[in-house]
C-alpha cells in the first residue's frame, strides 16, 4: 500500500467512525509501522486544514483522531441538524468537582469535600451518569472508600486529547482580585 | 445573633445561588469588603452567615451545616488568635507555632485555583461544542450511561417524556389509556415456543423469529428458558450449520424424512 492509499483507507474509516481513532490500533489492524500510521493521520489533518472548501476537520480528541465539522461552521450545523442552542452544559459545581478530581485523582469523595467546602454526593453522581468521572478503585484506608478518576469522555468532553494536556495547578492564578490575595497571604505568611 | 430588619437591608446584595459554598461566601466576603485576613472581624462576618443561613433556613439543611462548620472554624481561629502567644524566645520554636489562619488561607488559595480553572474549563467545553461529530445528531452530547433498573428517578423519566413529546411534536394534551400487564411465566413461554416450532414448514423456523416485537427483557429470558427446557425434553429439535451461523428449530415429528434417511445412511 502506498502513502496516498494509505490515506485514503485512513480518511474513508474516519468518515465512518462514531469515536476517535487510535493510530495504534489501526496499526496493528492494518500490520503497518505505528510511526508510519501516525505520520500519516497527522498529514491527513494537514490536507484538511489547508482545504478551503472543505466544512470538515480532523482533531485529535481522547487519544485518537476524529473527524468534525469545522468550527465556524457550528451555528449553521446546529440549525441544519435542528439542534437545541446550548443544551446540557455542566453546572458550576459540576465544573468545579470534575476539576478537583482531574487533578487530584485518584481522589475520594472526602477529599474532593475538604477542597470544595460542600457535599459532592449529587454532582458525583451527575458527573458519573455523563461518564465524566468513574470508580478507579478503593482506598486502602479505613472504610475502603470509592476512588474516582477522569474518563476518556471527560477528555473529549473538553476537547483533550490526554489528561497531560491540563495545565499544571501551580501555574493557575487564582482567580479574584490578585492585590487583595496578596495582601491575605502576606498577612498570614510573611508578616510579622 | 439577631440583626434588625434594617440591618439586613443594609447588607450587600447576596444572591443566594450565586455561591457553591461556605469558601465561596468567605471569598466574596474578603473581596467585596475588602477585609483583611489577618484581622477578620468574625463578629460582622457571622452576622453575614446568619443572615444567609435564614434565607437558606427553608431550603436544605444540608448546606446550612456546611456553613456552620465555616463559621466554628473562623471562630476557632479566632479564639486562637486571642490566646495569650508563649515565650518565644527560643528560635526553634518559632516554626512550630503557626498562624492558625495558615491553614485557612492556603485552603482559599486551593480553591481559587480550581475556581480559576473553571471558567477555562468552561471555555474548553464551549469550544468543543463547536464541533460536530458523526452520530451526534441521534445521541446528542450526553455521554449518558445506560440506566441501571430501578435507579431511574421519577423526574428523570418525567423529563424524558417530556422530551419524547416534544420531539414528537405532541403538546401537552396527551390521550390516556391503560395498558394490561402481560404475565410471562415459563410455561406459558415454552407452549407459545412449541406452538411456533409445530406451525412452521418442514425445515422449521429461525429463532430469531420467535421473539415478538418489541423485545421485552423478561420476555427475551423466558423464551430462552422455554428453548432450554423444550430441547431437554426432546420436543424440539435446534441444528446450526456452523458456528455463529443462524439457528433453526424444528418439531422433531415433521423432520423431514429425507433427512433422516440420510442420517442413517452416514451412521
Amino acid at each position: 500500500m502506498d502513502e496516498s492509499e494509505l490515506l485514503a483507507l485512513l480518511e474513508a474509516h474516519l468518515l465512518v467512525s462514531t469515536e476517535p481513532v487510535r493510530p495504534a490500533d489501526i496499526a496493528k489492524l492494518l500490520g503497518l509501522e505505528r510511526d508510519l500510521v501516525e505520520l500519516a493521520y497527522a498529514s491527513l489533518s494537514e490536507l484538511y486544514e489547508r482545504r478551503d472548501t472543505s466544512g470538515i476537520r480532523i482533531f485529535r480528541l481522547s487519544g485518537g483522531y476524529q473527524m468534525a465539522t469545522r468550527p465556524d461552521l457550528s451555528l449553521e450545523i446546529a440549525r441544519l441538524l435542528a439542534l437545541p442552542k446550548e443544551t446540557n452544559r455542566l453546572s458550576k459545581p459540576a465544573l468545579e468537582t470534575v476539576a478537583v478530581v482531574a487533578y487530584r485523582q485518584p481522589v475520594t469523595t472526602a477529599e474532593i469535600e475538604a477542597i470544595r467546602g460542600v457535599a459532592v454526593d449529587g454532582v458525583l453522581k451527575t458527573l458519573s451518569e455523563r461518564r465524566l468521572v468513574q470508580e478507579t478503585g478503593r482506598k486502602p484506608v479505613p472504610g475502603r472508600p470509592i476512588l474516582y478518576g477522569t474518563t476518556p469522555e471527560f477528555l473529549h468532553y473538553f476537547g483533550l486529547n490526554a489528561i497531560t494536556d491540563l495545565p499544571s495547578l501551580e501555574d493557575i492564578s487564582p482567580e479574584g482580585d490578585p492585590e487583595a490575595m496578596s495582601k491575605a497571604l502576606e498577612a498570614v505568611g510573611l508578616e510579622e | 445573633m439577631n440583626l434588625s430588619k434594617a440591618q439586613v437591608t443594609n447588607l450587600p446584595p447576596v444572591a443566594l445561588s450565586a455561591f457553591e459554598g461556605p469558601l465561596d461566601l468567605l471569598l466574596h466576603l474578603i473581596r467585596e469588603h475588602k477585609i483583611n485576613i489577618a484581622d477578620i472581624p468574625i463578629v460582622q462576618v457571622t452576622d453575614y452567615y446568619c443572615a444567609y443561613l435564614r434565607e437558606m433556613e427553608s431550603f436544605n439543611l444540608t448546606i446550612a451545616g456546611e456553613f456552620f462548620v465555616l463559621a466554628a472554624t473562623l471562630l476557632e481561629i479566632k479564639s486562637r488568635m486571642l490566646l495569650p502567644k508563649q515565650a518565644q524566645a527560643k528560635d526553634s520554636e518559632e516554626e512550630d507555632e503557626e498562624d492558625p489562619r495558615k491553614e485557612l488561607v492556603e485552603r482559599l488559595l486551593e480553591y481559587q485555583r480550581y475556581k480559576a480553572f473553571v471558567q477555562t474549563l468552561s471555555d474548553w467545553e464551549g469550544d468543543r461544542r463547536q464541533l460536530y461529530f458523526r452520530g451526534q445528531a441521534e445521541y446528542g452530547d450526553l455521554y449518558e450511561l445506560p440506566v441501571e433498573f430501578g435507579t431511574l428517578s421519577a423526574e428523570a423519566l418525567r423529563k424524558t417524556l417530556m422530551r419524547l413529546l416534544q420531539n414528537s411534536g405532541i403538546d401537552g394534551s396527551v390521550e390516556v389509556t391503560s395498558v394490561r400487564r402481560q404475565k410471562v411465566t415459563l410455561s406459558l413461554a415454552m407452549a407459545a415456543l412449541l406452538r411456533k416450532v409445530k406451525s412452521a414448514h418442514s425445515e422449521g423456523i429461525l429463532l430469531d423469529d420467535c421473539f415478538t416485537l418489541p423485545l421485552i427483557r423478561v420476555e427475551i429470558i423466558m423464551m430462552f428458558l422455554a428453548l432450554l427446557e423444550l430441547l431437554r425434553q426432546g420436543k424440539i429439535l435446534a441444528r446450526q450449520n456452523s458456528g455463529l451461523d443462524e439457528i433453526w428449530l424444528s418439531d422433531p415429528a415433521t423432520i423431514m424424512v429425507a433427512e433422516v434417511e440420510h442420517a442413517m445412511e452416514v451412521d
